[in-house]
């Protein structure tokens, strides 16, 4: 009888450990193909070089000398450049500095339910659901010399000289997106333009689970608004803000759509770590040079987000309401 | 009631299976069908046997494509089946290295990639078909002797103009209103005279000389035709060098030479930069943000009457037929680039390889042969023909150009490719095959249109792209000789 129940009891364990393992074998595969296998496939790679022919040849570190040769500027090959390692590193300052913080107080002024808070919802998250390629389009038209809405605006304002090409005011030649001074800023210009709104949505929700009995006696004891967002909402925010800041710092690493689509993806000044490799990989498939780029990215990568982690964990305390 | 009701939905569904057979795309008749009898006699009975080709739709489009594939299923009993991908050349990569996929692409890609695929056997030689290549072309494609890939498009490039305003711009120096310049000189007077004499206002601004694609290789076909105009031998020596050690720099004349100097020489002045008040230099005979314009923006700028030409090739018609249509334009010609040095020969710069056909050896259908067939029965004279009517662009091939069939516009490109001498920027070299020869000018004609001209600028241009060839050379030889 003892025995049975035991036998019942075990059945029931492995019933659940299938259970369990069943759900859990389709996350785990693809962790493992497509995470750990990928990832060792191009460490391996990255010590290894291909010729015409397809035969690999052991280059030991030779891939790594010239991963940091061309990041740090000493060589260059088209869209192999340094200007990718600095352009990603400028997206960080950028995305937790200017991005998040607006988007934070976008977030906080419709959680305030200021004038008008039901349109500016809609307005400032329309950018989001609408295709990046789409507003890539949107925004290189409008900077079009000839017949660009943003030109034309500037004209409007005297900002863009008599018209004539001899005169183009704070235009530079080559427009916005064509001169090497301007291309890049005028990207992190799209990236702010589309970027602020696309984390409005967790901050909202976030938001809206926040006790409103905080606030009420906040008012009641006499604190402005701008005292309620820094010293109630972000400190409750803080595990939210930290989420989203990680992501964003890891989204950087990765980031190319933007460069690839206002430029033509092959301008050395637009580049980025992702549009270089990518780029790279669709010409070349067997450079594994970008191996070593990707490597020494993650590597770096890691480090600065692990970093960051214990820094925004050291900064404030997560808060139970 | 209800027979009403009954015959209400039967007259409602009838007008939607009329809509419906009226919405669909109805085959067209091929252009022409070879006897059974004698297709069969030529490329054998290849009744049920299947074929897929995936080519890249863009540029000269698919449908004469179609239209061969139609011809042949029904003279041989083959069932080929054409897929047209918009976006094939940067899928290829991928799609030859694949496990299967189609037996034959048509695509362009990468010089270095095709050779990639040729020396890992991922795609069939070409040797046995035999094809008649035009002279420029006999080397394109070739490793070692043996054939790879099947060059289709031969696409002759240059200028297009605005015939309405060539009649419209007053005379001044070598230019004569009415003709579009025939020497270099008379090119840039005229377009001196665009800026200075005529001063026409289009959609509220001054119409320029020039539009080009700056961000893209527009002004490379420029640079090109006229190197090998003014010195036809250094150019086919710099891209038939059999180099391939560059200790001490043996090959710089090949490229730092007059030939190539005077060239880049005329590309500046073309380029003509002009100071602007903020004290920069920008491309004075072109839009001031020309630099950052793709080739289809500047072809756009061109019909809308913004340029008097337009720097572009024997696919303009083809590749704008929708701008063109819509706003019913006709005044577009086409002109080979002006003779620099009086006595020489007018001279077209292909873009090669540009489209080809390879059979991937990871074919679905693995008939080799049959796609071989294919491929001959494209190469023959009237394939060539019904290509160019669909397409106006010439082939690959030597043949005989039907011109009757031609538009206005890609007869004046058949009769320019007859009287003029090609030059292409490829050979079976391994200088070549490996990329170390690529002549990337793109950057270098930026830097051309935005700082200051002095005579001497055309040299240091030179200087550079020959130094940045230099550096990169053991890397790309590196590849190809382990």
């Amino acid at each position: 009888m003892k025995s049975d129940t035991k036998k019942k009891k075990m059945s029931i364990k492995t019933k659940r450990r299938i259970f369990i393992y069943g759900f859990l074998a389709w996350p785990i595969l693809h962790f493992l193909i497509f995470w750990v296998g990928m990832n060792i496939g191009t460490f391996i790679d990255s010590f290894y070089s291909y010729s015409v022919t397809g035969a690999r040849s052991f280059v030991h570190f030779d891939n790594y000398a010239e991963a940091i040769r061309i990041l740090f500027g000493m060589k260059d090959r088209g869209i192999l450049n340094h200007y990718a390692l600095l352009n990603s590193l400028s997206l960080i300052p950028l995305s937790l500095l200017i991005n998040l913080p607006l988007t934070l107080l976008f977030s906080y002024a419709i959680f305030k339910k200021v004038f008008l808070h039901r349109f500016f919802r809609i307005a400032l998250f329309l950018p989001s659901v609408i295709s990046t390629v789409i507003l890539c389009l949107v925004f290189r038209m409008a900077l079009d010399n000839s017949t660009g809405i943003i030109v034309k605006f500037l004209s409007i304002l005297g900002l863009a000289g008599d018209g004539t090409q001899f005169d183009t005011g704070i235009i530079p030649v080559g427009g916005f997106l064509g001169n090497d001074k301007t291309m890049w800023p005028t990207i992190l210009i799209f990236s702010v333009w589309t970027g602020v709104n696309g984390n409005l949505i967790y901050f909202s929700s976030a938001m809206s689970r926040l006790p409103k009995s905080i606030f009420e006696s906040a008012e009641i004891d006499g604190a402005s608004q701008f005292k309620q967002f820094i010293k109630i909402c972000v400190p409750l925010l803080w595990p939210t803000i930290t989420t989203i800041s990680i992501t964003l710092l890891a989204s950087v690493f990765s980031w190319l759509i933007p460069s690839l689509l206002l430029t033509d993806g092959t301008k050395e000044r637009a580049s980025t770590l992702g549009l270089m490799i990518t780029q790279t990989v669709k010409m070349d498939s067997q450079n594994t040079v970008v191996n070593a780029i990707g490597v020494l990215i993650a590597v770096f990568g890691s480090i600065l987000i692990l970093t960051f982690r214990y820094s925004m964990s050291k900064i404030a305390e997560e808060v139970e309401y | 009631m209800n027979i009403f009701k009954r015959l209400f939905v039967l007259f409602v569904s009838s007008i939607i299976v009329f809509s419906l057979f009226g919405c669909a795309q109805t085959e067209p008749e091929p252009i022409s069908l070879v006897p059974e009898g004698s297709m069969k006699d030529v490329y054998g009975d290849r009744e049920g046997k299947t074929l897929e080709v995936t080519a890249l739709d863009k540029g000269v489009g698919v449908d004469w494509l179609r239209d061969a594939a139609r011809n042949f299923n029904a003279g041989t009993g083959a069932k080929i089946t054409i897929k047209a991908d918009e976006t094939l050349n940067e899928g290829l990569e991928t799609f030859i290295d694949a496990r299967s996929g189609s037996d034959i692409y048509f695509s362009f890609a990468a010089q270095h990639q095709w050779v990639r695929w040729a020396m890992q056997d991922k795609i069939y030689s070409l040797d046995d078909c035999g094809f008649n290549f035009a002279e420029a072309m006999e080397q394109v494609g070739v490793i070692d002797g043996k054939r790879y890939i099947m060059p289709y498009n031969y696409a002759p490039t240059g200028l297009v103009y605005n015939a309405n305003y060539i009649n419209d711009i007053p005379s001044y120096g070598e230019f004569t209103k009415g003709t579009f310049p025939t020497t270099f000189q008379g090119l840039l007077d005229m377009c001196y005279s665009v800026n200075n004499n005529w001063k026409k206002v289009a959609l509220g601004q001054q119409v320029v000389p020039m539009s080009w694609g700056g961000s893209v290789g527009d002004m490379g076909y420029v640079f090109e035709s006229l190197w090998a105009q003014i010195d036809p031998e250094g150019y086919y020596a710099y891209w038939n060098q059999t180099t391939e050690q560059v200790t001490g720099q043996n090959n710089k004349d090949l490229l730092v030479n007059d030939g190539a100097i005077q060239a880049m020489d005329c590309v500046a002045k073309l380029l003509n930069p002009t100071k602007n008040s903020n004290g920069n230099y920008f491309p004075g005979n072109s839009f001031a943000d020309s630099t950052s314009h793709s080739n289809l923006m500047a072809e756009q700028k061109f019909l809308n009457g913004l340029s008097v030409f337009t720097i572009s090739a024997a696919w303009f018609e083809n590749e704008m037929r929708e701008q063109i249509e819509e706003s019913e334009v006709d005044f577009y010609h086409y002109a080979t680039l002006p003779i620099v040095n009086a006595g020489s020969k007018e001279t077209v710069y292909i873009n090669s390889p540009a489209e080809f056909f390879v059979i991937a050896r990871n074919g679905k259908n693995n008939d080799v042969d049959l796609a071989k067939a294919f491929l001959k029965y494209l190469a023959t004279e009237e394939r060539s023909q019904v290509f160019q009517s669909y397409t106006g662009v010439p082939t690959a091939l030597k043949y005989k150009m039907k011109t009757d069939s031609l538009s206005p516009f890609a007869k004046e490109v058949a009769e320019a490719m007859d009287r003029s001498s090609h030059a292409v920027s490829a050979s079976d070299k391994k200088a070549s095959l490996s990329g170390a020869l690529n002549l990337n000018v793109t950057t270098p004609f930026v830097k051309l249109a935005t700082t200051e001209y002095t005579p001497t600028i055309a040299r240091s241009i030179i200087e550079e792209i020959y130094n940045k060839q230099y550096t990169d050379w053991k890397d790309y030889f590196k590849t190809f000789e382990n």
